[in-house]
């Protein structure tokens, strides 16, 4: 059985559906990632798989369980664990509280040791953990948010676009960093605009378009599709 | 009047109308509507006080505490009943405001159905005013301003030291993201109305004690509480603070001013001293709110 399992979604905003039948699915310890152009869906997507969105028909299962109208904050406790686009951290709090709310729903001895391993993992969070989140570059605002969503010891963590905005040297740091999280058992479902470096570390990928599933293979096969290399990953 | 004796003037209100505003505010800031029912709440709260001290017989001070307890857990009923129904299908803020102004006059009336229309008194005795300073001030409003004091520390402990007041600023910051935090926000909400209603209490009791009780009493206060939040920049409890110290003290200033030279024009006239009547204190914090939409609509402390 997979790990999450969305089957023939349709989802949207308000009367406005964006997923028009979409199914996806990730098995543990795969990391996935989802293209497409922009309008595809990618983000409904991923929202409707957290609980901000309810779909209008089909299903979301995790860990063979039906998780479909579960709301975020519940789904979060399940083991899912999602880090947005932008808004990803509390600017107006400091990084240790951020940290704090990352592991909400822990005991506080549990919550001690996740932020201590967030700060050796990110020794820069730890010296500038009394400063608010808004004075981090974008570079560390990943960082923390990656943190923060790892503070819930998630099975499968959802990252929406994790190199958006950063230069191509942090970016690597950011896919380094998912790498390991990979080895230490986490399944990680992207979705990301930098295919390519995206693709390289992903065991499989889908291709969206216009709300529906368009493609999907092994990370390779999409790589080198000539087709799909000319439509979606820029010639 | 003397300096002192304004700043006297101003602490007392000040703590009042602080203890209302910081409600007001955080209700705005977590749900982005202006609660018209706010000062109703406050009011409601005040008479329970006034139950439990005249016709229960209890100590004033645990008869506040027990009726901000009471109107905490009514802050929450409402919005289950009312508030909690209209998030749930998407209302608009809008529609939450005007839904909070129908709950404030079915509120008023209530009141006023149960208790009537007559004016109330805690038992208090009358007190000798001590001098400080040349400065008359009783020992009811030292304690209004060291428990207006006390109240405001607590709630920036609160904020900052307790897992409910950093979840609260987590939600204030991005409310979607604090949901992926495993943050309840409807439980929040609910501890935020709790919290926002009893401190409502204290302040109108604190009101009722310095002036009248009576049901109407919340429409009467509703617009220094709304200009002190305004002025402060609404969203913001630290500026709920700051407006309602701006305006008590210009309230008090005012007030206290000697027109006298305005008319004499140097001699010409010879008037002796001319000061606005306290019945026009309603109408300065009209004037502020006015100024102060007009030039600055997002207040002194601008929110993030």
């Amino acid at each position: 059985m997979p790990l999450l399992e969305v089957n023939d979604v349709v989802s949207g905003y308000g009367r406005t559906d964006v997923l028009h039948g979409v199914s996806i699915s990730i098995e543990r310890d795969e990391i996935v990632t989802i293209i497409g152009p922009n309008g595809a869906g990618k983000s409904t997507l991923f929202k409707t798989i957290m609980g901000y969105l309810i779909p209008s028909s089909g299903k979301v299962i995790f860990s063979e369980e039906d998780v479909t109208r579960l709301k975020p904050n519940f789904k979060v406790e399940k083991g899912i664990a999602y880090v947005p686009q932008l808004d990803n951290t509390f600017p107006s709090l400091t990084i240790r509280e951020n940290l704090e709310m990352g592991g909400f729903s822990k005991d506080s001895e549990a919550l001690r040791q996740g932020i201590e391993i967030a700060y050796s993992t990110f020794p820069i969070l730890s010296d500038r953990r009394n400063q608010r989140a808004r004075t981090l570059s974008g570079g560390q605002r990943q960082m923390l948010a990656m943190s923060m969503a790892l503070m819930t010891e998630p099975a499968l963590l959802l990252l929406d676009e994790p190199s958006a905005g950063l230069s191509p040297k942090v970016a690597d740091e950011v896919f380094n960093q998912i790498m390991s999280l990979h080895q230490k058992g986490i399944s990680i479902l992207i979705i990301e605009q930098d295919a390519y470096r995206s693709l390289n570390i992903s065991d499989r990928g889908y291709v969206l378009a216009l709300g529906q599933n368009h493609f999907d293979g092994s990370a390779d096969t999409i790589l080198n599709d000539p087709q799909i290399k000319e439509a979606f990953l820029g010639g | 009047m003397d300096i002192a004796q304004i700043l006297i003037n101003t602490l007392v209100r000040a703590a009042e109308l602080s203890l209302l505003a910081i409600g007001l505010t955080m209700v705005f800031d977590i749900l982005k509507f202006a609660n018209f029912a706010h000062t109703d709440y406050a009011v409601l709260g005040a008479l329970f006080a006034y139950v439990f001290n005249r016709i229960l017989g209890l100590n004033l001070f645990l008869a506040i505490i027990l009726a901000a307890f009471v109107t905490g857990w009514v802050g929450i009923l409402i919005d289950q009943a009312i508030f909690k129904r209209l998030r749930k299908i998407g209302a608009k803020p809008v529609t939450l405001m005007i839904t909070s102004m129908g709950t404030a006059i079915a509120l008023r009336n209530l009141m006023r159905l149960i208790w009537t229309s007559h004016t109330k008194t805690y038992a208090i005795p009358l007190q000798k005013p001590l001098e400080i300073l040349g400065a008359r001030i009783t020992p009811l409003q030292i304690g209004i301003i060291v428990v207006g004091l006390l109240s405001m520390i607590a709630f920036h402990l609160l904020l900052h030291r307790t897992t409910f007041g950093k979840a609260l600023r987590a939600i204030s910051d991005n409310s979607d993201l604090a949901n992926a935090c495993a943050i309840d926000s409807e439980k929040m909400i609910k501890r935020m109305w709790f919290l926002a209603s009893a401190y409502g209490v204290i302040g109108g009791s604190m009101i009722a004690m310095e002036h009248l009780l009576y049901p109407r009493l919340g429409f009467d206060i509703i617009i220094p509480v709304f200009c002190a939040t305004i002025l402060g920049g609404i969203g913001n409890p630290y500026g709920a603070m700051l407006g309602a110290l701006t305006l008590a003290f210009a309230e008090n200033l005012i007030l206290a001013l000697d027109l006298a030279p305005l008319i004499n024009l140097g001699g010409l006239f010879n008037v002796g001293s001319i000061q606005i009547s306290t019945g026009y204190k309603p109408a300065i914090s009209f004037m502020i709110l006015i100024i102060v939409l007009l030039f600055k609509p997002t207040g002194i402390l601008r929110k993030k």
